[in-house]
């Protein structure tokens, strides 16, 4: 395990999951692509303006209003995206999506969501230590912004591929291996 | 890259019983002189990596009973012993991969080939070493987590850093025993026709073979044989213990296995040669001793001396003192440094 200093960019990090947890409107929700990208651009507004630490009192009032205006709205987004989660995952995996599969699944997902939602709904303040642990009780497929989730098979798999893609593979190492052994048995 | 057969370990780094003795003896016998010279041994490390010696005292003021007794070898390799694996146990605390340690022990070892244990302490020493072979073995690890995973000044390692890669003469390339264990394990597969149940015996060998080579490389054996050697020393206690080879008496498919290699090797040397040389490296392993709490208390007491005589005079040589990492200089029994 590489022990290096904490990534330059956790705090963005966390405060785009969190943001993109509440504005999680999609393409299919606005009436034209040009206010779609209107949408888009309010919300990395705000982003920024929140790392940047400019207006950030005002940012906050106005995402705790959007937060209770468009409760049920946000709910909604959020289980359409879990069900999107649920296909890609089975589709990767090769497995038939089943309709009770995923309504189960998306149950849980809200009400795993619930619990995450509430400290967002409690707080007024950007809260990371509440909102780092993102409850994914779904993994693979992909997210709002087509960034794809992990669970641990799929990073190991990933580790895997992104090996060998790089052009390593096992019996280079276990070439060395052999190499070193039999060539340093005489000095 | 990893070809031993040019490499500066082979060349410059493997030594005869006696070499090794004497090389021990010169740094002893120095660091015994500078004591009686200077009445202390402590270097003093600079910012910039630069070695100043202790000041000069003037003989008439230490009379007999105060001078300091310097250590000999054997309470040197005590020393060296108790810090090897105190290494270990940083290594492991930072979870840093296998060879990581191992180059860092390798990296400790020969630098005290060069400098007795009284000139340098230890356990700056193991730091700089831990942090070298980071280093080296593309793991980097910033100075400062060092210092912090520990509480220990990282200032310091970076001042010894340089001294370290000098000591070693800058051959930081170093093979340990742990890969050429796999490689043989790897080949046995195939030598003995392993059937997938059995896959898991050589697995637990070569968990077993990698104890064994942990064992040996707290011992002196690194310095004497290649790590071929000890890689196949260790896998020949290890095969003991679980008799993986056995279906037709351990000594003859062991032997025909070394042949095996020889013969693949087609090299001048013999079979007997090969098993004399695993022989002395077991006969290292039995020697060892790990020095008890006791033996450690006293070394540590004796090491003060040698180091503390010139420590009332420190509090006030410190103030005059212009410093600009006086920082470093957190221990009381450092000698004065030459501004």
């Amino acid at each position: 395990m590489v022990v290096a200093s904490s990534n330059p960019h956790n705090k963005e990090m966390q405060i785009r999951r969190r943001i993109s947890n509440i504005f999680n409107k999609r393409e299919e929700d606005f009436p034209s692509l040009r206010e779609y990208n209107d949408y888009l651009e309010e919300v990395e507004d705000m982003i920024f303006k929140l790392i940047e630490g400019i207006d950030v009192q005002a940012i906050e009032e106005k995402i705790t209003n959007y937060q209770q205006e468009n409760a049920e709205q946000i709910m909604i987004n959020q289980a359409r995206k879990a069900e999107d989660l649920a296909a890609a995952m089975a589709a990767s995996k090769g497995i038939p999506v089943q309709a009770d599969t995923d309504g189960n699944s998306q149950a849980g997902f809200v009400a795993g969501t619930q619990g995450q939602y509430a400290p967002t709904v409690a707080g007024g303040q950007p809260r990371p230590t509440g909102m780092a642990p993102q409850p994914v009780p779904l993994a693979g497929g992909l997210d709002m912004h087509g960034y794809a989730l992990d669970d641990e098979e799929m990073m190991r798999l990933r580790a895997e591929r992104g090996g060998r893609a790089g052009g390593w593979s096992i019996e280079l190492s276990k070439k060395r291996a052999l190499e070193e052994a039999f060539a340093s048995i005489w000095i | 890259m990893a070809d031993f057969h040019t490499s500066t370990h082979r060349a410059n780094w493997i030594f005869s019983p006696q070499e090794l003795v004497e090389k021990y003896k010169a740094a002893n016998q120095r660091a015994i002189q500078t004591l009686e010279k200077y009445g202390t041994t402590q270097m003093e490390v600079d910012a910039d990596g630069s070695l100043s010696y202790p000041e000069p005292i003037a003989r008439d003021n230490a009379d007999k009973h105060s001078r300091p007794k310097p250590l000999n070898i054997e309470e040197e390799q005590f020393m060296r012993v108790f810090y090897e694996n105190k290494l270990r146990e940083v290594c492991s605390a930072f979870y840093f991969p296998n060879k990581i340690q191992a180059t860092a022990l390798i990296y400790f070892k020969r630098f005290y080939l060069q400098w007795s244990v009284m000139e340098h302490h230890p356990k700056h020493i193991m730091l700089t070493c831990v942090y070298a072979a980071c280093k080296i073995e593309e793991n980097h690890v910033s100075a400062e987590e060092l210092g912090k995973g520990i509480s220990q000044d990282h200032q310091m390692i970076l001042n010894y850093e340089m001294i370290v890669y000098q000591s070693l003469e800058f051959d930081l390339i170093v093979y340990a025993p742990y890969r050429s264990v796999e490689g043989f394990v790897n080949d046995m597969e195939e030598f003995c026709g392993v059937k997938d149940d059995e896959n898991q015996m050589l697995k637990d060998l070569q968990e077993t073979a990698r104890l064994e080579v942990d064992k040996i490389m707290l011992t002196d054996a690194p310095h004497l044989f290649p790590p071929g050697q000890l890689a196949l020393a260790a896998l020949r206690n290890a095969n003991e213990m679980h008799r993986v080879l056995d279906f037709e008496g351990l000594c003859c498919v062991l032997c025909r296995y070394l042949r095996r290699i020889l013969a693949r090797q087609n090299s001048k040397h013999t079979i007997l040669q090969l098993i004399e040389s695993l022989d002395a490296i077991d006969a290292w392993v039995r020697k060892f001793k790990f020095p008890t709490e006791k033996d450690m208390k006293h070394i540590n007491r004796k090491l003060k001396s040698c180091w503390g005589h010139s420590s009332h005079d420190d509090s006030k040589k410190r103030e005059k003192k212009r410093h600009k990492s006086h920082k470093s200089l957190n221990e009381a029994h450092n000698g004065p440094t030459l501004a």
